[in-house]
């Protein structure tokens, strides 16, 4: 009797892996609210980074599942009795330096991609001194409990003077190119997040992080707030505009115009 | 123990079951509190029984925050009907669900209900923690609007605030909404505002009414006396209020920034200063140094109409508790705008500060500025918006 309880402890990495691989050979149907789609060309680095730690978990997942069925089979029903072992070294030497290599692995493995997201910040051509210089941030985002809202240098290129534009809850960059944001918080700590992008970063207040991210066709997508930051949280959501340059700086011309350039008739 | 068990389990029968009463909009409970204080006598006070006519003469007008109505005998040629629109109320009003086609209804309390309350009284459940508090509909009073002071706005006022929301407050934009939604909300947040005047009409009556019933209740033996006064009611005080309404939904004009103005900022900017400590005294609110560090200890109309009307003593802990547990919060004292921040709570666009100057701000001590030429109100709003920016001389 007791042995079907190993049978359906069996059960779950075989249901597991068959689930998974049928999703993936699209015999299950599952695979096509698998990821959201890829709108940068960094976005399959990601995702190839989330598949390979997916296999990895799934075959150590499969391997404990069936070790563990193995040893239900083996010592239930109480014919053996229990055993107290105090230790096995080549045993405790295996389990730890397998998952440790497994770890140092994936910790070497994702650097270039963590490099390309975090550091390797867009240059460009015009070369100084120290090199090239680096890319100045197209606008900046400030997140506040609980909208975001868009600052837009303006024709001096500088934040924090006069002719500021600033959009609400929209922000509109130019599609095929690679844009800088630098991120501002007002209060708590928030998380500025594209999933089509497979970007996101925390905003901890007082810093100025910077992302950087190129959109390689035009279209509308979503911005959310993923960390934890009030009561309104889940309702802190913008949108994400990618339109071809000529098309980008219509757009910020007449949120200029709009914003400066007032006339007594329209309103 | 077992009261505890008793308790938890209602709960959890309240959870699984779901049942939440019906909603329904709270009387102006601190109006009423500021009637009795300053116009009735000491051993007066309004009857459990006026209130109930007043909760029933607001319902057949008004009907509730999950049926509403708005009184719709006025022809449709004119204006005034124009107001409030039957159709946009039922998508903004009632609990948040969706209709057949998927399109949402219950938009009020999706959106505005937790902070503005059902009744549209700024008391929402989160509304104690914000400061400035919640915007309490019910005086038909807005800040930030193209309309001079003791008008009602525009609803191309009310939406703007919706789009943008208010720099510096807790309230967000609501820009990813679809623009009929907007409408409705702009539109509901009217019904309320016209239901709260109303209601404070009615509540002003009372003191006058020597212990007679403000209407025949609702559905006595003579159902026909009660119709016959609520026809009164609507044509004397709603009709007053919503003529209001329909007269001043249009902004007054902001004229042509002068193109001066765009060219030579910095000039016009320097003469705004000259005035700002000057003929147009902006320093004695907003301090030498434009911090809002000059006169700190106003409150505004929303705290006044009953702090300063009924003569509370803030020292008086007795009296303060009354209105608190009517309803009202804590008092807490305006700050004039600190002009270094560059957050402009009405919009930092030069119209918008235009409009600040030389309309005011309603219901606050930012008054109106007749006696500036329009050319002195652009050069004002030059230095407003160089201020955060730039260094001047020392004055």
């Amino acid at each position: 009797m007791n042995r079907l309880w190993s049978l359906l402890f069996l059960l779950v990495p075989v249901l597991g892996v068959l689930l998974v691989v049928g999703a993936a050979a699209n015999v299950v149907p599952l695979n096509q609210s698998w990821l959201p789609e890829q709108i940068g060309p960094r976005a399959a680095a990601v995702d190839g980074l989330f598949n390979l730690i997916h296999v990895i978990i799934g075959v150590v997942f499969a391997l404990t599942g069936l070790v563990l069925a193995a040893a239900l089979w083996k010592f239930g029903g109480g014919k053996a009795p229990a055993r107290y072992v105090h230790s096995h070294f080549t045993l405790e030497l295996f389990w730890t330096v397998i998952p440790a290599g497994i770890l140092v692995f994936i910790a070497l493995y994702q650097l270039p991609i963590w490099n390309q997201n975090k550091v390797d910040h867009p240059r460009t051509a015009m070369t100084t001194e120290a090199g090239q210089s680096l890319q100045e941030p197209l606008l900046r985002v400030v997140a506040r409990q609980f909208d975001w809202r868009f600052v837009y240098p303006g024709q001096d290129s500088l934040f924090d003077t006069g002719d500021d534009i600033v959009t609400f809850g929209e922000m509109m960059v130019p599609s095929g190119e690679p844009v800088v944001v630098e991120l501002a918080s007002e209060d708590v700590i928030h998380s500025f997040c594209i999933n089509e992008l497979r970007l996101k970063q925390d905003i901890v207040p007082g810093l100025a992080p910077r992302v950087w991210f190129e959109i390689s066709r035009p279209g509308d997508w979503e911005i959310i707030c993923t960390e934890l930051c009030g009561w309104g949280h889940y309702r802190m959501t913008a949108r994400i505009r990618a339109r071809p340059e000529d098309e980008f700086d219509d757009w910020l011309r007449t949120r200029e115009r709009d914003q400066f350039e007032y006339e007594a008739d329209g309103d | 123990m077992k009261d505890g068990l008793f308790g938890i389990g209602c709960v959890l029968l309240v959870v699984v079951c779901g049942c939440s009463p019906e909603a329904s909009f709270r009387l102006n409970s601190v109006h009423m509190l500021t009637i009795e204080k300053t116009m009735m006598g000491d051993d007066e006070s309004i009857t459990p029984q006026q209130k109930l006519e007043l909760g029933n003469l607001l319902t057949a007008m008004f009907g509730t925050p999950d049926e509403p109505w708005f009184p719709d005998f006025i022809p449709a040629d004119e204006p005034e009907s124009q107001v409030v629109s039957l159709e946009r109320l039922s998508v903004a009003a009632g609990p948040v669900a969706s209709d057949r086609q998927g399109e949402p209804r219950g938009l009020y309390r999706e959106h505005c209900a937790y902070c503005h309350g059902i009744s549209g009284d700024g008391t929402g459940p989160t509304a104690a923690f914000l400061n400035p508090y919640p915007r309490d509909f019910r005086m038909g009073k807005f800040k930030f609007k193209s309309t001079k002071i003791g008008q009602p706005p525009t609803d191309a006022d009310l939406k703007r605030v919706l789009q943008n929301g208010i720099p510096g407050t807790a309230m967000p934009s609501f820009n990813l909404l679809p623009e009929e939604h907007l409408d409705a909300l702009v539109n509901y947040v009217k019904y309320l505002s016209i239901r709260g005047q109303t209601e404070r009409r009615l509540i002003e009556e009372l003191p006058n009414l020597d212990n007679q019933p403000l209407v025949a209740a609702k559905g006595s033996v003579d159902d026909s006396e009660f119709q016959e006064q609520l026809a009164i009611m609507l044509e004397d005080s709603f009709l007053e209020i919503i003529s209001r309404w329909a007269k001043f939904n249009r902004p007054t004009p902001v004229p042509d920034v002068p193109r001066l103005f765009v060219d030579s900022r910095l000039t016009y900017a320097i003469n705004g200063r000259e005035l700002f400590y000057g003929k147009a005294n902006c320093v004695q609110c907003h301090g030498a140094t434009g911090l809002g560090d000059g006169q700190t200890e106003n409150y505004d109309d929303w705290t006044n109409e009953w702090l300063k009307r009924a003569n509370v003593d803030l020292n008086n802990v007795g009296e303060l508790a009354e209105f608190v547990s009517a309803g009202a919060f804590p008092p807490r004292k305006i700050r004039p705008r600190n002009l270094r921040h560059r957050i402009f709570r009405g919009g930092s666009r030069p119209q918008d500060v235009f409009r600040r100057i030389a309309n005011g701000i309603d219901g606050t001590s930012m008054p109106a500025t007749p006696t500036l030429s329009t050319e002195e109100i652009w050069s004002l709003v030059a230095f407003v918006l160089e201020l955060p920016y730039r260094e001047f001389a020392e004055h």
